[in-house]
């Protein structure tokens, strides 16, 4: 067995230069050896030490700064001027970032605004109705909300249903927030009701002048969708023409008619002939 | 009561916003940031602006300083190398001023200080041109007198690493200066 050289057997490693040039620095530094003894050094001699150290010996002598008094004072003074005006840059920080997040949010909710079923911004749309719908308690407040969804619900399928990307689910829920707004009328107090059922006769009427229009150049795949939208809506306008008609008063009739109904009866602006009438459309009165 | 123990304390009221110890950490530091800024970017005025930035970036970072490990001082030195090395990027052309004799402390002779000026100044001059990690190292260790482990800690790295940078720094210098000495040389023939 070959015995292993212990570490002072060894011949002691030799230092790289870097080494070499910081302990000789240390020995300086701490008094072991002065510049002129660590130049002498033969180790420090083969490796061209010298000048380095030379270069280092300069260095250490470079003059020790110090700011005057006036200087001193310059500093203390841009301290408290600085204190003094952070606070107010905090809070110039902070109401740009509230800006910044209110003008992102405002213009997102817009461009949601504007967005159709399919877009990317469309969910954010919907969910934004929700929650705005949420925190609706009163009934009037609800039903008045429910139809302004369902005339949204509306433009969008307009502007949607004549192409083959006509989604079942926008009429479904075209039927099902003109049914809720009809729902919430009901809980309105006798007295508002004859003009919520008004708009509600008027939105029903337009819905079906509109799915009409919409069902001429709809293609194939999205008739039998916009078909059932149409009868639907032509029930609900029926229902809520019957409402009506139970809260109109007896003669003279002129006199109790919920302001402003003639006028907001359906408008059929593409009236086909032969088509049947709606029943709010046969029955208004008139003037 | 040791000198690491005092300034413990003296953090410790600094935290709790006692004027009296932001002050006496202000007196005991100022000097030797400016220092810092100074040699890094050759011009008064800058190194001024750089020391009231350190210490209004550290006194209001105070409550966030721990002193496990990292001495008050390094982490002075780090915010002031960070702030330093904003300078750079806001400006790029590096300094050309020449030391505020009007600063120094001591008077030595008139011949002494003639010939100490130049040195100082060709020396200074040349610092601002090495890569700035290596100026930090030349910086810290000969201008600050900072020990290879003290740079090590301000800089995040070993002290292998330091001792080869101080190293390279000082071969530069060396390049740098023959061929400015050559350059003289060249001119006056």
């Amino acid at each position: 067995m070959v015995p292993t050289p212990t570490e002072q057997d060894q011949p002691k490693k030799a230092q790289t230069a870097p080494e070499l040039l910081a302990r000789c620095l240390d020995e300086i530094r701490s008094g072991e050896a002065s510049w002129a003894e660590c130049q002498a050094q033969p180790e420090v001699k083969a490796a061209g030490l010298g000048p380095l150290l030379d270069i280092a010996a300069q260095m250490e002598r470079f003059p020790s700064l110090a700011p005057g008094p006036a200087c001193l004072a310059h500093i203390r003074e841009r301290l408290a001027e600085r204190k003094r005006r952070r606070p107010v840059l905090r809070w110039a920080w902070a109401l740009l970032a509230v800006l910044v997040a209110l003008l992102t949010l405002g213009g997102t909710a817009w461009a949601a605004s504007e967005s159709l079923p399919g877009q990317p911004l469309y969910p954010f749309k919907r969910w934004g109705e929700r929650v705005r719908l949420s925190w609706m308690r009163d009934a009037e407040a609800r039903s008045t909300f429910l139809m302004e969804l369902a005339e949204r619900r509306l433009d969008e399928a307009r502007r949607v249903c004549s192409t083959p990307q006509c989604p079942d689910w926008l009429l479904a829920d075209l039927e099902q927030q003109t049914e809720a707004a009809a729902a919430e009328i009901e809980r309105v107090s006798e007295s508002r009701r004859p003009l919520l059922l008004a708009r509600l006769v008027e939105l029903t009427g337009r819905q079906q002048a509109v799915l009409e229009e919409v069902l001429e150049r709809a293609p194939e795949a999205a008739r039998a969708g916009l078909q059932r939208a149409l009868e639907r809506s032509r029930q609900g306008h029926e229902r809520a023409f019957k409402a009506l008609e139970k809260h109109r008063p007896t003669p003279p009739a002129r006199e109790g008619n919920p302001p402003g109904l003639e006028r907001q009866e359906a408008p059929t602006p593409h009236h086909s002939p032969g088509k049947p009438e709606s029943p709010g459309r046969k029955a208004s009165p008139k003037p | 009561m040791t000198d690491q123990d005092q300034e413990h304390e003296w953090l410790q009221r600094a935290r709790r916003g006692d004027p009296d110890a932001v002050g006496e950490l202000y007196r005991r530091y100022a000097r030797a940031v400016y220092r810092y800024a100074f040699y890094r970017l050759g011009d008064p005025e800058r190194a001024e602006d750089v020391t009231a930035d350190v210490f209004v970036r550290a006194l209001e970072a105070l409550p966030r300083f721990r002193e496990r490990g990292v001495p008050f001082s390094a982490w002075l030195y780090r915010i002031a190398a960070a702030r330093v090395a904003d300078e750079f990027r806001r400006r790029r052309r590096r300094p050309t001023q020449s030391v505020p004799w009007e600063l120094v402390e001591g008077s030595p002779s008139p011949e002494e200080k003639a010939e100490e000026r130049f040195t100082a100044e060709q020396l200074r001059r040349l610092v601002g041109q090495l890569p700035e990690i290596q100026q930090q190292v030349v910086v810290l260790r000969f201008v600050e007198r900072l020990s290879h482990a003290e740079v090590a800690r301000i800089l995040r790295r070993s002290e292998g690493a330091v001792r080869v940078l101080q190293y390279r720094a000082l071969q530069t210098l060396k390049r740098m200066l023959t061929q400015e000495q050559g350059a003289d040389g060249s001119d006056t023939d």
